[in-house]
């Protein structure tokens, strides 16, 4: 039950919750409890967030992810604290629940995140002129984040600042200095929970002013409640990826094509495929016109939904799981 | 409720309310992607070669090979009103994490966002040959106008997502958020001066 967090243990909670509800409160004039927010790229400035109802410090467009699967790979040593069974298995319980959300209108988001072969660098990376995975990795002996081993986690997302596409995601975990736990009893810092936080990033969403949302900005030590979506959070999710509305062809291919090793260590034909073609979902931005799947060789013309996404995405994570290495001859930049 | 529940309350409440109160210079919330546990006074001047208050002034994206990975960062040049611990330069480059190189963006929120023209109280830590914001976006106090005019420190546009502290100790980001100017330079100097007592 949601409310089991205003309820957690210690009375930070409670002031947590009083300090939230004041700005809740505060905020009703302009939106209603329920206003979900999602990262945006707002030109002149960077990284901002786009609310549903607006909201008054609202910029630019937002961030999705142009097709309707996406890839991430767990970096293959996980961590001596959490083995890799273990967190893959978070981590994927942490992106159904999004993706298996139970939208108002029906439908789940048209979104499936996929794991892909493990990674073997150890660190964040987007690269231009290289192979790119969306990773999920433990940084076990030392946070290489100076001045900042208070960090839990951190997510970074790299995007088109035209457009909003985000290109690549990773989310590094901080077990140097802190310790995850990932059962239901003795908890401290639940990492399912801290993980449905941060895919919820990954995907696209922005934190909430909803003190019951996963996406609100405040976790208290000790519970599980962020484990569980709320309605806005769902409501959010299924903004982003409306069910049945994406008519671009699924392909878990990152940017310059897949590759489980850091840019320094890699050959051509450590790298399988080339960036997917352009398509656009149509847009979920009010007061901008809609998108659409572009002309593009091999893209498939209409949505991809249920059994048949199912089937694709199984024998695209054969094929990555088998580490087929196709043409290594591929476009670079 | 005890007073650091009130302050934490506070705390909480005070950047949202101060946002959309229209008065706010700071009118963009960047969304967060970081989990960081609240980090005390003592622990954020510990960790600080400069504590400042200063003025952000121009600045630029560029990919950089660090530690953490090639990524985006933004070196932002502050100017220097008034160094409050530590002597730093009158103007100091300052490296953040995210930023824009061309059409890219990067997201790292739960750091510190200088934009320019913004007055703030700035813990800084020189690390590797660069200047950066000492626990990221809660060693970041924009300077903000009350109602009645009172400049007082404000959260970071966006802390990321905030854990509170275990045990008696006020976290930096409670004791900060709220003060006036002179409060908080004051709660800086005391814990430096506790700091150097207990050596």
């Amino acid at each position: 039950m949601r409310a089991s967090r205003v309820r957690g243990p210690g009375r930070l909670a409670l002031a947590a919750a009083v300090g939230l509800a004041a700005a809740v409160t505060a905020s009703t004039a302009a939106r209603p409890a329920a206003a979900f927010c999602r990262t945006s790229s707002c030109p002149n400035v960077g990284t901002s967030q786009v609310c549903t109802p607006a909201g008054p410090g609202d910029c630019g467009t937002p961030l999705f992810w142009a097709r309707p699967c996406v890839g991430w790979s767990l970096q293959k040593d996980a961590s001596a604290k959490t083995t890799f069974a273990e967190t893959e298995k978070i981590v994927t319980t942490a992106f159904h629940a999004w993706t298996s959300a139970a939208c108002p209108g029906g439908g789940t988001p048209e979104m499936a995140v996929v794991e892909a072969m493990p990674a073997v660098c150890a660190k964040h990376e987007y690269n231009q002129m290289a192979g790119n995975a969306n990773v999920v990795l433990f940084h076990d002996d030392k946070w290489p984040y100076e001045g900042s081993p208070n960090t839990l986690a951190l997510t970074t997302v790299t995007y088109n600042l035209d457009t909003g596409e985000i290109y690549d995601a990773d989310l590094e975990l901080n077990s140097a200095d802190n310790h995850f736990t990932t059962g239901d009893s003795n908890v401290m810092f639940d990492l399912l929970s801290i993980v449905t936080h941060e895919t919820g990033h990954f995907l696209g969403m922005a934190h909430s002013p909803d003190v019951h949302a996963t996406m609100f900005p405040a976790y208290t030590p000790m519970t599980t409640a962020l484990r569980t979506l709320s309605p806005d959070d769902i409501a959010g999710i299924c903004a982003i990826y409306p069910p049945g509305k994406n008519p671009c062809a699924c392909d878990l291919t990152p940017r310059h094509g897949f590759s489980a090793k850091c840019a320094a260590d890699q050959t051509p034909a450590d790298v399988s495929g080339a960036t997917p073609a352009e398509c656009s979902p149509p847009t979920t931005t009010p007061g901008t016109s809609s998108g659409g799947c572009s002309a593009t060789p091999g893209a498939t013309p209409s949505g991809i939904a249920g059994a048949g996404l199912a089937g694709i995405l199984g024998a695209l994570l054969l094929a990555g799981r088998r580490r087929r290495v196709r043409d290594a001859a591929r476009p670079r930049g | 409720m005890n007073r650091r529940a009130l302050l934490l309350a506070f705390a909480l409440a005070l950047p949202p309310l101060v946002t959309l109160s229209g008065r706010a210079p700071f009118t963009v919330a960047p969304a967060g992607a970081t989990v960081s546990a609240l980090v005390s006074m003592d622990e954020l001047v510990a960790a600080s070669t400069y504590v400042v208050i200063a003025t952000a002034g121009e600045r630029y994206g560029v990919w950089e090979d660090l530690p953490s990975g090639k990524r985006i960062v933004t070196y932002t040049k502050l100017s220097v009103e008034r160094a409050v611990l530590g002597a730093p330069s009158r103007e100091i480059w300052v490296r953040t994490l995210g930023g824009v190189v061309d059409n890219l963006g990067q997201s790292v929120a739960g750091e510190a966002r200088l934009p320019t023209g913004s007055r703030a109280l700035v813990f800084l830590a020189q690390v590797n040959g660069a200047v950066v914001v000492t626990g990221m976006a809660q060693g970041h106090y924009p300077i903000v106008a009350d109602d009645k005019g009172v400049a007082r420190l404000a959260s970071s546009p966006e802390p990321g997502m905030l854990v509170p502290r275990r045990g008696p100790t006020l976290s930096a980001h409670e004791q900060l958020v709220g003060a006036t100017v002179e409060e908080g330079a004051a709660l800086v100097v005391r814990a430096r001066k506790a700091r150097d007592e207990s050596k």
